[in-house]
């Protein structure tokens, strides 16, 4: 991937698992903007992109997934690899090609994730596994109009693309269905040597769709809006997936590695539990949250509400306080306490849930009837 | 806890176990209801519920609330368990068998 992601725009930069990706292009806010409202494309190399081939493919990873393995050629499964302790370890995407299986995966380095794989692969087993990021890029186009701008760049087909599965534009490029921004959300596999001139594609179309260029502090943001779960900020706190509202990604009947554990944290009462919050005042991770004088949990993951206003958090809460709609709390933060309030996220209305790509197109978008994105 | 806080805390917690046990058991869900996040996303991801399910819910909500939905395609409401608690806590308090 080259080192500018637009040969002529400017980023600030930042490290994610060991892979530099843009970080700010223009300003958060208009890049955020560019996600809620017409198109947003980014790097998003840092996540690894890694192919299990083999007669025991399956069994490897069957081996490694907390959940039933249920999915279909071309579709996608959501889930996580756990740590011992039952708390999340990767944020990772099963893709079953018609033989081999792709995983995409945030939160750990391809070489990394490779290791843990060969570490419990049995010894007769034969499996063969190839980072695919070192000869592809993975892009990411985000946005209400997202399929549009895509089914111009590469192919009209996108636009009936179902949620969670993927297709090949040619024998090494592969589009996949699978925003985590609350829009449509597509990622683009490429090999490294056909990026250019996709990007050249991107700039003749910008203008048609008000495209930006989105770097990860405003994809952080959008993740927060919509609370998709971020392995570096609620990946970070050593949670259960009951507390941090996983459950739906792992499967309690499943019997393989670390499920003894997560069985056994089923069964103890949930004792704290994550839970949207809003605030006028400024607050930021790791503040406690009290009700009167009690502290009740902490800040986990906070932002600026840059779709709205004020602050946007998501909170660890004790029980039974960890329940959305109580107008009561309060935050600690810079040595003062401010009103705080639980909510039930997502924080926003996202557009894309009023946008039909069988009827709509981008630029009769002033005709669509969107109610406000926040309020 | 003041008693206020408690009514808040109870009135939400009872009406996401009222939802729970009508997911469960008018979609035939393999799930326990303490499996079922208040926040994740009914369709898509989540609990991967369709657009069948979704006038199931409605009509299984408003006969078990008394609501009446009249447009299905209060789409914000429809996102979460949470997201419909707001929904039919927010009727509740307002004293009306309707809401859009």
């Amino acid at each position: 991937m080259s080192d500018s992601f637009f040969p002529d725009s400017d980023c600030t930069r930042i490290e994610i698992d060991g892979v530099s990706v843009p970080e700010v292009f223009s300003s958060i806010d208009q890049e955020v903007s560019a996600v809620r409202n017409s198109v947003g494309v980014s790097d998003v190399s840092f996540v690894s992109v890694l192919r299990i081939s083999g007669e025991h493919a399956y069994d490897l990873i069957d081996r490694i997934c907390p959940c039933f393995l249920y999915v279909k050629t071309n579709q996608m499964k959501h889930t996580i690899l756990l740590k011992e302790s039952g708390s999340p370890l990767v944020d990772i995407y099963i893709c079953k090609e018609r033989i081999n299986y792709l995983i995409l995966a945030k939160g750990m380095p391809g070489e990394a994730l490779r290791e843990f794989l060969l570490k419990h692969k049995k010894t007769d087993e034969n499996i063969t596994i190839s980072i695919l990021n070192t000869t592809h890029s993975l892009l990411a186009i985000n946005g209400p109009f997202a399929w549009e701008a895509l089914s111009e760049l590469e192919d009209p087909e996108v636009i009936s693309l179902p949620y969670l599965s993927f297709y090949y534009l040619d024998d090494d490029s592969i589009i996949f269905r699978a925003g985590e921004t609350g829009e449509f959300g597509y990622l683009l596999l490429l090999p490294h040597q056909t990026v250019d001139i996709f990007c050249k594609k991107i700039i003749e179309i910008s203008d048609d769709f008000d495209i930006e260029c989105v770097g990860y502090t405003a994809l952080e943001y959008c993740y927060l809006e919509n609370m998709f779960f971020n392995i570096k900020k609620e990946g970070a706190i050593d949670a259960t997936p009951a507390e941090l509202q996983l459950q739906w990604r792992v499967s309690y009947l499943k019997k393989g590695m670390y499920s003894d554990k997560l069985l056994e944290m089923k069964n103890r009462p949930i004792a704290r539990r994550l839970t949207g919050v809003i605030g006028k005042d400024p607050f930021q991770d790791n503040d406690g949250i009290y009700y009167s004088d009690k502290r009740i949990g902490f800040i986990v993951n906070a932002n600026r509400f840059v779709s709205g206003n004020g602050y946007i958090g998501l909170a660890l809460l004790d029980m039974p306080y960890a329940v959305s709609g109580i107008p009561c709390y309060e935050i600690f933060s810079q040595g003062e306490k401010t009103p705080l309030m639980t909510v039930s996220p997502p924080f926003i209305r996202n557009r894309s849930l009023y946008v039909n790509p069988q009827v709509h197109a981008y630029q009769e978008r002033d005709t669509i009837p969107f109610p406000p994105i926040t309020g | 806890m003041s008693t206020e806080l408690m009514a808040l805390i109870g009135k939400r917690e009872k009406t996401l176990e009222l939802l729970k046990k009508m997911f469960i058991e008018n979609l035939h869900l393999n799930l326990q209801k303490d499996e079922m996040d208040p926040d994740a996303a009914l369709f898509g991801s989540g609990l991967g519920l369709d657009s069948i399910d979704a006038v199931e819910i409605a009509a299984a909500i408003e006969t078990q609330f008394k609501l009446e939905i009249k447009n299905f395609a209060k789409k914000d409401s429809f996102r979460t368990l949470n997201t419909l608690a707001d929904m039919i806590i927010k009727a509740e308090n307002c004293g009306r068998g309707d809401h859009e």
